[in-house]
């Protein structure tokens, strides 16, 4: 009878993976070339200020999202350390359907934790600063839910897979 | 063993070449603008830095921090699986050999 392999390394390393991708995207995306979303941008506004505040509330948050994307490398290289780690192991498996499943599963975990501790707990900043800003919040928690239900159908189908690993092989002849 | 195809003086003039360029660049890259601040000697630089270095300093931070923690928990309960106290029973998997391993590695992609 065989044990089903240790899947949890690779998940563990493609959820870190996809936390610091995630957020690499966030920080990309959004705060550099959109210029919104800003790590404090609702205690230091960078709309419907004067030009001088404006300089300064930038500044402040260049600084702040300059914390963010140190903290999203680090993840990262966890993340590549992780795997490392995985794929050295006897008794993980290599999968790519799972590695792929734990990065969407990462990076929508890092949609939900950062959309709920930050946008609706802290109040440090919100994706649009905008009179109705709970749409475009709750729309960012709905991506990353989508996100993981996508990474864990793939991880799931993967399991699948394990069970039966030889049920698409051509029957012997 | 010596691999350098170098003059042994031209190293040497090398290195302190290098040296030099290294303490320059780190007289030019002044403290004030590792902290992200390009405008530190104007009055403009000065709001930045209070509004940066004041007394909301650690909460800011805890702000920041506060997501990646979180993350970092659940990430080393996915490694690690529920601590003991939460297990309903134990599991144990049977140790596997090469050959086992090599009918379950897929590649499903």
């Amino acid at each position: 009878m065989h044990a089903l392999p240790n899947r949890r390394p690779l998940i563990a390393a493609g959820t870190t993976l996809g936390i610091g991708l995630g957020g690499f995207a966030d920080g990309i995306v959004f705060h550099q070339l959109l210029q919104i979303h800003n790590m404090l941008s609702a205690k230091f506004p960078t709309t419907g200020v004067e030009l001088e505040r404006l300089v300064v509330n930038l500044e402040i948050n260049m600084f702040w999202d300059g914390l963010f994307h140190t903290f999203t490398w680090i993840m990262t290289a966890a993340g590549v350390g992780l795997l490392w780690g995985a794929v050295r192991r006897p008794d993980a498996i290599l999968s790519s359907r799972t590695l792929l499943g734990s990065i969407l599963l990462g990076w929508g975990v890092f949609n939900l934790v950062e959309g709920i501790i930050d946008h609706h707990v802290l109040h440090v900043h919100h994706v649009v600063e905008t009179a109705n800003h709970l749409v475009w919040d709750l729309a960012f928690l709905g991506s990353g839910l989508l996100l993981i239900l996508i990474g864990w159908a793939l991880i799931g189908r993967a399991s699948i897979d394990l069970r039966h690993p030889r049920r698409n092989s051509p029957p012997p002849s | 063993m010596n691999l350098s195809i170098a003059p042994k003086g031209c190293e040497t003039a090398v290195i302190k070449k290098a040296g030099c360029f290294f303490t320059a660049a780190c007289m030019w890259v002044r403290p004030t603008a590792l902290w992200g601040c390009p405008l530190c000697e104007s009055a403009t630089g000065e709001q930045v830095r209070e509004g940066i270095f004041n007394a909301d300093f650690g909460s800011h931070l805890l702000a920041i921090l506060l997501p990646f923690l979180v993350l970092v928990g659940i990430v080393a309960l996915i490694y690690f699986g529920l601590p003991p106290w939460r297990k309903s029973e134990p599991q144990r998997a049977e140790p596997r050999t090469a050959e086992s391993m090599s009918e379950l590695r897929d590649e499903d992609l």
